[in-house]
Formats: C-alpha cells, structure tokens, sequence
C-alpha cells in the first residue's frame, strides 16, 4: 500500500510526508455547513426576483410586440386619400442618375384630401388647394404649397417637415397648425399646438401655440398675435407689417395690446428706431419682468446676452412647447380622414397686404 | 472514514433519495442534502474563486438549487449537478468582480522554505494554480478529506479517470512546490 493508494482512499494506503503535511496545513480550510436559514432567505428572494424579472419580460415583449404593431400599421408614406369633391392627384417618376418622384395632389371648388407626409404627419387640403412634393428626400419633408389651404397635424421632430409657400418657409417644430396661402406668397398661419417657425430671407418668426402670424410675398413674415386678438389689433398689427412702423401705430399697438400680445411686442422690438424702443421696452417689462443681471440700459443698447436672457423667460411664457415624444406619436396616429379642426381664420381670402 | 461515509453508513438516506425528497417540497430533506454537500460544493468553489467569497457563493449556489429541484431530472445525478452549478456561481461572479485578482499561475519553489510554502493559503494556491481538471479533485480530497469513489461520484466522473488527476495533480503540485517527486 503507497501514498497513490492513500490518495485514492485514505483507508487503504499510507500517505507520505507531503502528503501528510498537506492534508494536516489544509484541514483549517475545511468548512462545516453554516445554518440553512439564509440560504432558505436568499431563495425566497430569488424566487421573487424571477417572478419580477418575468413579469419585466412579459411587459417588455409586449411593449415590443406593440411597438412593433405601431410602426407596421403606420400610415404608407405619401399616401393620399379623398375626403370629398373633386381631387386630383399626379404622380410622376423620373428615372435619371438619381430616381425621384414627385406627388401633386390638387383639389377643387368643393374638393378635401388628406395627405400622409411621410411618416410623419398628415396634411388635410381644403378646397382650392394644390400640394406638390418633390420626391421625399430626408431628414427634411419639404411640401410646396402652391395656393390654398391646409391644417396639418405633425409627430416629427422639430424642423423635419417644411411647408414652402411661395413667399416664406413654414418650419414645424413639432404642433398642428393651420396654414392658407395665395399663389404670390401672401397668408396666414394660425398654430393650434406646439410651435412653427415663419422663414423668409434669414427673418425668422417663431409663432407658439394659440397665436397665427401672416406672411408675404415681398415682405418679412408679420407679427405674431393672439389667434383671438381684437379686430382693432389685427389692422394695427397688419398695418406695420406692411407699410412700416411708424410712432403713430406703435402707439395705437401698446394701446390695443394687452398681456397676451407681449410677443407681438417682442418680434416689434428688432424693427424700432432707437426713439421708439424706449416705451415698448418698458411696456414689454410690465408683461414680462426683467431677469436678475439684466437691466433696462442692456436691453436698450441691444445688449445680445441680455436680449438672449429675457428672451428665455418670455419664451417659457408662450404656451405651446415642443410637443413630448408621446404627444408626437398620438399626432401622427391621428393620421384618419377624421378633420384636424376647423381652420381659424377664413379660407377663401388669406390676408393681403393692402 | 469520512463524514460523508460516516453520514452513508448509518441509516442516513442518501444524497440522492434527500435530493428526491426535497424535489417535492420535503424542506428535511433538503436540510439534509445541504448539510452533506456543503463541503463538496466548497471544494469546487475554492477551486475557482477566492476563499473570502466561498461562504457567500455556497449559499446562492444551494439557493438556487432549492429554487431549480423540481427541474433536475435525475435526482441520482444531484452531485454532479449541484457542482456544475457552482462552477457557474464562481464563473459569474469572477466576471461580475473586476476587482478579483487573477490566480497565481507560478509559485515560487523554494525547497528550504518548504514548512513557509505549506501554510494553508500557499498550499491552497499551489493548488489553484494547477490546470482545472486537476484542481477539484485535490482540493475535495485534501481538503475537505472526501475519498476517491465519493468525488467520482459527485464530479460525475469514472473512477479510473479521476484516480489518473489525482495522481498527476499530485505530481504537478510537488512539482510547484519544489518537493521531489519519488
């Protein structure tokens, strides 16, 4: 009998001296059982933990499953639908070194259509209204309208879907907004939620839920107001516009305005001589206090970080925030023949200059 | 004799019958199968991890295997299973602990130092530095004092197969540890 033997059963063999050494400095190590009832704890808890994590699962496959059904059964890119009268719709290929199509969806006298914009958004056309897109090239859908009118209801992130009017750019920024335009350029646009942005010759207008602003063929898009605001309001503000400030209608503005129009005398301030900031400046700060660090002086001398700084602060009094990602998707679900809401303002005559 | 003997021979059931026993809910029996292979399974995770975290690992892995009984389907096998399990454990957490320290792939022979070598943390490690196969084997066997036949049985390995690791593994760790072989 030899140490081999010993090592394979201890009863049988004589264990040599390392061995026997090993055995004799490794015996501390050796480990009775400690008692069972943490064990007996620990899985209970992890039984528990495995019904959470499958119940985790279960709602994230479904959450899947579901996200899944979404972007399957979202509207086809483009697509139009005819929701009465007359319309017509053109689609034409062009095969070259890039092949590009181009949608043109026009309807008549009584004529509504509804327009997917990509999978973005939907558009519904009134009647007297021509859309054409060309191609649908992204990150950007560009729409061009050519005359007519439109609500729009949009579930992108902001500045991905373009209205081109004839005039001025119609930049989404997230929202549902109501649009009418002439064939010069000349229109209106009311936002019923979120944000748009009017673009003309780098003047940029940003126009916030509950408001409308009109644009132009040969001027700068106008002053926001209220969507509500005084007819007496509404030709003040037009006035300006289009013929050019003046002190006289500065002052019939400050004395039509209210709180509401404190945007309206945002977008006024840029375009004042420097005679007439004065008032409107201290008219604006009634509506809107001054920030800490920022000081009338500052702002009269057009001071940027000043100007930059009140602006945050009236902007976060203008309703209609970019829309979260959820109020998104719901818009774009939206997308049904079902109308958006009726338009603000009147369809048949979009605001002209005089 | 050995514990696990001594526990075989009285009119203990066996590791198997515990283990069919605690499958349907016999909390005993379980109690039972516990208490004869907490050595085994801490055989295997000093084999695989440091020695301050086999307590904890034991107990997760017997947690687990409380959990996960009424799936093992040959209750015979309990042994071999509950080690697979333990190797997994140690595995995990050896993945999960970026502060584990890998293991010494040398000891330095020192002859004239040998009592200093043969404490029980160098021996250890001598150990742990031998290739896998070898490792359990030694350490249920030197350790824990579990003879030939019983770690055959628990690893899930023949007899012959395992008689050749302990031999070698004994071999390569006087080897290591500057001892010379006979």
């Amino acid at each position: 009998m030899n140490d081999a033997d010993y090592l394979w059963n201890p009863s049988l063999g004589t264990p040599d001296a390392l061995t026997q050494q090993l055995e004799t400095r490794l015996r501390p190590l050796r480990t009775s059982p400690p008692s069972i009832a943490p064990v007996l704890s620990r899985a209970r808890t992890l039984r528990r933990r495995r019904v959470f994590t499958r119940i985790g699962l279960s709602v994230g496959t479904l959450a899947a499953a579901a996200s899944g059904l979404w972007v399957v059964t979202l509207p086809t890119a483009w697509k139009t639908a005819t929701l009465s009268g007359e319309v017509r719709v053109e689609r034409r290929t062009t095969l070259g070194d890039e092949a590009s199509q181009t949608l043109r969806v026009e309807t008549g006298r009584v004529g509504r259509a509804a327009l997917n914009i990509g999978r973005l958004g939907v558009a519904q056309l009134y009647p007297n209204t021509r859309v054409s897109v060309d191609g649908t090239i992204a990150p950007e859908h560009r729409l061009r309208l050519a005359y007519g009118s439109l609500v729009a209801r949009i579930g992108a992130a902001p500045r991905l879907v373009v209205v081109q009017t004839a005039s001025t750019e119609v930049i989404d920024l997230g929202c549902a907004f109501a649009l009418s335009t002439d064939s010069l350029g000349n229109g209106v646009l009311a936002v019923q939620e979120g944000r748009v942005e009017l673009h003309r010759q780098g003047v940029r207008v940003m126009v916030p839920e509950g408001y409308a602003a009109s644009f132009y063929a040969t001027n700068a898009p106008g002053l926001p107001i209220p969507i509500g605001a005084s007819k007496r309001l509404r030709t003040i503000v037009r006035s300006l516009d289009v013929d050019g400030v003046t002190p006289d209608r500065v002052r019939d503005l400050l004395a039509a305005s209210d709180s509401s129009a404190a945007i309206t005398l945002w977008y006024l301030l840029p375009r004042l001589a420097q005679e007439s900031r004065g008032t409107v400046v201290t008219r604006l700060m009634q509506y809107v206090p001054l920030p800490t660090a920022v000081n009338r002086e500052l702002v009269l001398a057009n001071n940027a970080d000043a100007l930059r700084r009140w602006q945050l602060v009236l902007e976060r009094r203008w309703r209609g925030e970019s829309l979260s990602w959820w109020r998104r998707a719901l818009l774009v679900r939206g997308v049904s023949s079902t109308p958006i809401a009726p338009l603000p303002f009147a369809v048949e005559s979009p605001s002209r200059p005089r | 004799m050995t514990s696990l003997e001594a526990k075989r021979s009285s009119a203990a059931p066996t590791i198997a019958e515990s283990a069919r026993a605690a499958q349907h809910g016999d909390r005993e029996a379980f109690a039972q199968l516990y208490e004869a292979m907490y050595p085994v399974v801490c055989g295997v995770l000093q084999a695989h991890t440091d020695r301050s975290q086999v307590e904890d690992l034991a107990q997760e892995v017997f947690a687990k295997a409380l959990n996960a009984l009424p799936s093992l389907r040959d209750p015979e096998t309990v042994g071999a299973w509950l080690c697979t399990m333990a190797r997994n454990e140690a595995r995990m957490r050896h993945r999960r602990s970026w502060r584990d320290a890998p293991l010494a792939h040398h000891l330095p022979a020192d002859a004239q130092n040998s009592d200093m070598l043969l404490d029980a943390e160098r021996a250890l490690a001598a150990i742990r530095a031998l290739p896998a196969p070898f490792r359990e084997p030694l350490l249920l066997r030197l350790v824990h004092g579990l003879s030939g036949p019983e770690i055959a049985e628990h690893l899930g390995m023949t007899h012959g197969s395992l008689r050749v690791n302990l031999h070698r593994g004994m071999t390569m760790l006087r080897a290591r540890l500057g001892v010379e072989n006979r």
